[in-house]
């Protein structure tokens, strides 16, 4: 179990950092738009599907985040053709899935209906943002067993 | 190492140009000022502006009610665009609604302009059970949003007793947005 890549990244300093930093700034950051931690956090508490996906799109997208790191520091683990995934996977569960009501970056460029339906199936492109996030963790051998 | 630097750095910098820019725009429409004798025809077409008089329109309240800018002169009054399942709007609607009994019911209209097609009558009158006040006027948006520039859920503005437009705010209804309320509704009495 230690040895699966994922677990074993955090052995090393730079990945472990690299991780945690993105996911303490991933889960925090619509404390920005909304003003204030507090009223992320009201929102957080109140909205039943972020109480479960938003963790989980911070913590895989810490854990990517972190075995690109190991795979640049430490040692070459994967390929890094994934990369682009990654991030579109992490982009698409900070921006579209964490209440796009209350954090409307994509209102900048579209009309408020489209805004509307998107905010509607937020919980879609959570659920979305996890399933890149696996598959491209999993592209990266994050789950394989290293000596 | 350059290419990881490179990625860190869009990383990083993205979702901050993003957030400045929507601090930056909530800011200009909420700081604008319109001139004082701009007639309300100049200002039915795109945002309107803080102490500019809010654009005239009808909506039909899913009682039946006709309500005009003018009918709902002569107290402050709050136009707040939502839909049923936008939480921070629920959340605020709660502290507003809660307000409104502590200044006194008839000291405050609010009128609900609900955004999203697919939403019932019932799923309005639900959601006023649930998180608002019974007093409050709810309608479906009939070309209101558009016709004013609304782009964000949660979106109000706050109009002062002569139908003036004291604030507009896009953000969750906070402690300083109530303190907003009770001093319009102060400043009216």
């Amino acid at each position: 179990m230690k040895n699966i890549l994922i677990f074993k990244m955090w052995r090393y300093t730079l990945p472990a950092l690299a991780a945690l930093a993105t996911m303490i700034a991933i889960f925090f950051w619509p404390a920005l738009p909304l003003r204030g931690i507090t009223n992320w956090f009201v929102i957080y508490a109140n909205t039943p599907y972020l109480t479960f996906l938003y963790p989980a799109i911070a913590i895989l997208s810490g854990v990517y985040m972190g075995l690109y790191t190991y795979n640049k520091k430490v040692a070459p683990c994967c390929s890094i053709e994934t990369i682009k995934g990654g991030a579109a996977g992490s982009f698409v569960g900070v921006f579209l899935g964490a209440c796009p009501a209350c954090i409307p970056v994509i209102a900048i460029l579209l009309p408020l209906a489209f805004n509307v339906f998107l905010s509607r199936i937020a919980p879609i492109f959570s659920v979305v943002s996890i399933a890149i996030l696996l598959l491209v963790i999993y592209k990266m051998n994050g789950f394989k067993r290293f000596a | 190492m350059k290419k990881f630097i490179t990625i860190a750095g869009i990383c990083c910098a993205l979702p901050l140009i993003i957030v400045a820019i929507i601090a930056l725009s909530g800011q200009k429409s909420s700081t604008t000022k319109q001139s004082e004798n701009a007639p309300v025809s100049a200002i039915v077409e795109g945002t309107p502006s803080v102490e500019a008089l809010f654009p005239d329109f009808s909506l039909t309240e899913v009682s039946g009610e006709t309500i005009t800018r003018d009918s709902l002169k002569g107290k402050p009054t709050i136009v707040w665009f939502t839909a049923t399942w936008c939480t921070p709007c629920q959340i605020g609607a709660k502290k507003v609604a809660q307000l409104q009994k502590e200044l006194g019911d008839d000291k405050l209209n609010v009128l609900v302009v609900f955004v999203d097609p697919k939403e019932s009558a019932s799923d309005l009158r639900n959601w006023r059970n649930q998180f608002a006040h019974p007093d409050w006027k709810l309608a479906f948006d009939n070309g209101l949003a558009e016709k004013i520039g609304i782009r964000y859920l949660d979106s109000k503005y706050l109009l002062g007793s002569d139908g003036v437009i004291q604030d507009f705010n896009t953000s969750i209804a906070d402690d300083q947005y109530l303190a907003l309320i009770r001093s319009a509704v102060n400043a009216s009495k």
